[in-house]
């Protein structure tokens, strides 16, 4: 589903973003990333996500050797993967369903489609008595929710979800969580960037720790609050 | 299907979003296919008018009333660059000023005398030489006065080197305009959905599909253009032929009366507006694109 091979990645300013890394994710898992800032994580989504390339090793995800695509193919693979952010990238004059119905229309995917699949993903988080309202009426955590339902609404193989709890209210960041790994549950990879160690803490599981460019943790560790 | 209908969409929101720059867009690229359309149909017509002058490549030599004409064609036959000498009697000559100007007969009427002198007409054989055919005429004795076709000629070729000259400037320099206005226009677009933009790229959306709405905004903008610009022309250049058409007797003579309709033309003017305002349109889009939505 995802590994990267040696990977390195030297910025032209003469910084060391990631050193060598060798890394798998299986299909199906959930794996937090965690690592303080200039560790190396936003390089290493970047590279999942093809916005850039290693200046070494190799990156191969959901089936895409990302290393030597050709650029005509870059937004197929891209249809693959689905991103969630900590700003939520909404589009401001589009409803609840229309930013989730846009990724499908961009993809050039029939209207039956949109109008079956994006009332389930709605559903799924539990935002359909919200489907007319626009984000500036939405509170934080209904944002997140909206992107988490567009990152799904293609039903795609993997989710990186970057940071998705930072902006919003503490208290949700376990519902945000909960929401992912429902999905998780479906079937789809989800990789998920966090700084809040409380988190990983609390749900346990496969936690890669970055630091300085390296990967210097990557195990199953137990959570104490809820089982799988 | 489906996408189609909404880039298409996408596209034609984009123009009502930036109205204001796609009219300025719209006026700008208007005024140039106007200007440079009309300046077209003022270099055609010149090209008809010059022919017809061509044609009637007759040389006028008005001679004295008491002037030998047997001499006067005996000398003219005689030069190398005559092909043919027609005689016309004052008489004659008198009446064909009446039917050239049959609205004015009374301005012949009141005449004491035929005020129209005995006339050969002469056609001469190499049209480059008439100077010097008018000239070895105006020696000869008898003759008063020659009247060569291509002093209008030479003011109607003047006139469509200065149109071919100003059409050109105007092409180039409104063209080049037209194309920085739309390219602007593109530019807010792509700014105005850059957040879009940005969200089409991360799920996936092809290059063409995040293009197309702009090439649309842009070569809406210029067919639009083009029809603005041909209903101007049409209204503009039938209202100057109307003008012409209305005293023909003085123009026709000079073969005005040939010039283009616009009736017969309309159809491949209105496509060469549109054409034209749709490639400006997507020459400023597309230039527009490789600056600022690099994918």
């Amino acid at each position: 589903m995802v590994e990267l091979k040696n990977v390195s990645v030297h910025y032209k300013e003469g910084v060391d973003a990631l050193s060598n890394v060798n890394l798998r994710i299986e299909k199906g898992e959930f794996v937090f990333i965690v690592g303080d800032s200039g560790a190396g994580k936003s390089t290493l989504l970047k590279l999942i996500t093809r916005e850039i390339t290693p200046t070494e090793g190799r990156v191969f995800v959901n089936g895409y050797n990302l290393t030597n695509i050709k650029k005509s193919k870059i937004p197929y693979f891209r249809r693959s993967v689905g991103m969630i952010f900590q700003d939520f990238r909404l589009i401001d004059n589009l409803n609840v369903y229309d930013n989730v119905a846009f990724v499908m229309r961009v993809t050039g995917q029939s209207k039956r489609d949109i109008r079956h699949r994006v009332p389930y993903v709605l559903d799924l988080v539990k935002l359909t008595d919200r489907a007319k309202a626009y984000p500036n009426k939405l509170s934080g955590g209904e944002m997140q929710r909206v992107a988490i339902a567009r990152a799904f609404a293609s039903d795609p193989g993997l989710i990186i979800a970057d940071e998705p709890t930072a902006n919003i209210d503490p208290g949700l960041s376990y519902d945000i969580v909960r929401l992912l790994r429902e999905i998780n549950k479906c079937g789809t990879t989800v990789v998920m960037v966090t700084h809040e160690h409380s988190l990983v803490e609390y749900f346990g599981g496969r936690l890669i720790s970055l630091k300085s460019g390296e990967i210097i943790f990557d195990d199953v560790v137990g959570g104490a609050g809820e089982d799988e | 299907m489906n996408n189609l209908s909404y880039l298409l969409k996408q596209g034609f929101s984009s123009i009502w979003k930036n109205r204001l720059m796609s009219f300025a867009s719209l006026c700008i690229l208007t005024v140039c296919l106007l200007l440079v359309g009309l300046s077209g149909f003022v270099m055609l017509d010149c090209g008809i008018i010059l022919d017809n002058v061509s044609d009637k490549n007759e040389i006028s030599v008005y001679m004295e009333d008491d002037a030998d004409i047997n001499h006067i064609k005996d000398v003219l036959n005689s030069n190398t660059l005559v092909t043919k000498v027609r005689y016309i009697s004052p008489e004659e000559g008198l009446e064909s000023m009446k039917n050239q100007y049959k609205d004015q007969t009374e301005l012949f009427e009141s005449l004491p005398y035929n005020p129209v002198p005995p006339t050969y007409m002469v056609t001469i054989n190499d049209l480059d030489k008439i100077d010097m055919a008018v000239g070895q005429f105006q020696v000869i004795q008898g003759v008063y006065k020659v009247n060569a076709p291509m002093d209008f000629a030479g003011f109607i070729e003047d006139i469509r080197n200065t149109f071919t000259i100003v059409g050109i400037a105007l092409m180039l320099s409104l063209g080049a305009v037209s194309i920085i206005i739309i390219a602007n226009t593109t530019r807010i677009s792509v700014f105005a959905r850059r957040k879009e933009i940005a969200i089409m790229r991360i799920v996936g959306a092809t290059n063409s599909f995040i293009r197309t709405p702009f090439f649309v905004e842009g070569m809406t903008v210029g067919l639009l253009s083009g029809f603005t610009s041909w209903i101007l022309t049409k209204v503009i250049y039938e209202g100057v032929f109307g003008l012409f058409s209305e005293s023909l007797g003085m123009w026709g003579a000079l073969g005005m009366d040939n010039i283009i309709k616009f009736s017969d033309v309309a159809v491949q003017t209105l496509l060469v507006y549109c054409a034209a305002g749709a490639l400006l349109g997507a020459i400023g889009t597309v230039l527009s694109m490789s600056k600022h939505l690099k994918i």
